[in-house]
């Protein structure tokens, strides 16, 4: 029938402007805190394959900074729920970037490739640039938004291959 | 004052009223009641006592020189810098905030005392010393600070924060006093939390 497209594409729209009213109306999901929007901290770090990559690069596109260890409990349960939403998202509209805290590549290379095989991170060998970010405490992920402003901060380990989740991103994408 | 005999005993009738009234209870948000899982085994829970109100979670997990030693030695932890570790007795106290109002963790706020005695929490100012004369590398001090307890943090709802908190190793048994400020500005109404007869635990024989 022809009205099928239009109606797909009017609730389409609907389900998008739900989604952004849920952030702008301040209903973030459980766990998620404001931040003031100042700008992001530098973020200059190799990947575990030795690229490397920096913060100031990902200017228009979100940001998803990830802190995390091996050694921290709720960092292994969440990692799954990462791995499982890394195909959901264009990373030109929003970048999934994992920092590994202080750890060995054979320590992170061998749990990661149990878990989250899709996932590359990057090695903040020294753990200086974690300290720098001041998370509170592990794991901890900020939101960058595409002027590289921090926008919001997950306190701890968060399910985000849920519904509440994906779509609280979703909607920061398409704000 | 809030105290963790208190605690005790609830989480006994709360599992056996698990086993006749499964949904509600397990509807019940609870961090000191043992969980039932779905197959309605009891989950395990971390060894140490527990207080829990309307308000507020506090665990305090008691590690053994060996758990101590099997966790940073898989952190590639040296033995030297494992032996200044073990010097001092770890507590491991993990907290909840369970209400909307900010609750104020400030480890300058807890008191250990032995009767009369004031037992010095040791701060973060301690350890660099002690990293230096056994060579700790950087990556190592920075993963020993996270597994620290921060000496401030205001838990917004349902934040929890845990990590250990150091004080000279004890012979005798000491209490806690814990005080929590709530309030964005501190000027709620302090919380306390105290727990009795803790002790640096040693390995079983």
């Amino acid at each position: 029938m022809r009205y099928q497209p239009t109606l797909v594409r009017i609730l389409a729209s609907v389900c998008l402007l739900l989604l952004s009213w849920q952030v702008t109306a301040g209903e973030l999901p459980k766990g998620i805190l404001t931040l003031d929007g100042r700008d992001a901290p530098p973020l200059q770090l190799k990947n575990l394959d030795g690229a490397g990559w920096d913060i100031a690069d990902a200017r228009g596109r979100w940001v998803f900074v990830h802190f995390w260890a091996t050694w921290c409990g709720p960092c292994r349960r969440e990692m799954p729920t990462i791995q499982a939403i890394f195909p959901e998202f264009d990373a030109k509209e929003l970048e999934i970037v994992l920092i590994n805290t202080a750890e060995s590549e054979d320590t992170v290379f061998v749990f990661l490739s149990g878990v989250a095989p899709d996932l590359t991170p990057l090695m903040d060998n020294d753990g200086l640039v974690t300290e720098r970010w001041q998370p509170r405490g592990l794991p901890a992920t900020f939101f960058v938004d595409p002027d590289g402003k921090l926008r919001y901060l997950a306190l701890g380990g968060r399910p985000w291959d849920t519904p509440e989740y994906l779509n609280f991103i979703k909607s920061l994408i398409h704000q | 004052m809030a105290t963790l005999t208190r605690m005790s005993r609830w989480a006994a009738p709360l599992w056996l009223a698990s086993l006749f009234f499964a949904v509600p209870v397990l509807a019940v948000d609870s961090d000191c009641a043992p969980r039932v899982t779905a197959s309605g085994e009891l989950a395990p829970q971390p060894p140490g006592p527990c207080y829990e109100d309307e308000q507020v979670s506090v665990r305090v997990v008691l590690r053994t020189p060996d758990q101590l030693t099997a966790f940073y030695l898989g952190r590639e932890f040296s033995r030297a810098a494992i032996g200044k570790i073990l010097e001092t007795c770890f507590i491991t106290p993990i907290v909840h905030n369970k209400t909307v109002d900010v609750l104020w963790l400030e480890l300058d706020e807890w008191q250990f005392t032995q009767g009369d005695k004031v037992i010095s929490r040791i701060n973060r100012a301690y350890w660099p010393d002690k990293w230096r004369e056994v060579g700790l590398p950087q990556a190592h001090q920075s993963t020993f600070g996270w597994t620290l307890m921060p000496e401030v943090r205001d838990l917004r709802l349902d934040e929890g924060v845990g990590g250990s908190v150091v004080i000279p190793m004890q012979t005798s048994p000491f209490r806690v006093t814990m005080k929590f400020p709530t309030g964005a500005d501190k000027q709620g109404p302090v919380k306390t939390v105290v727990f009795e007869d803790l002790t640096c635990v040693t390995n079983p024989p």
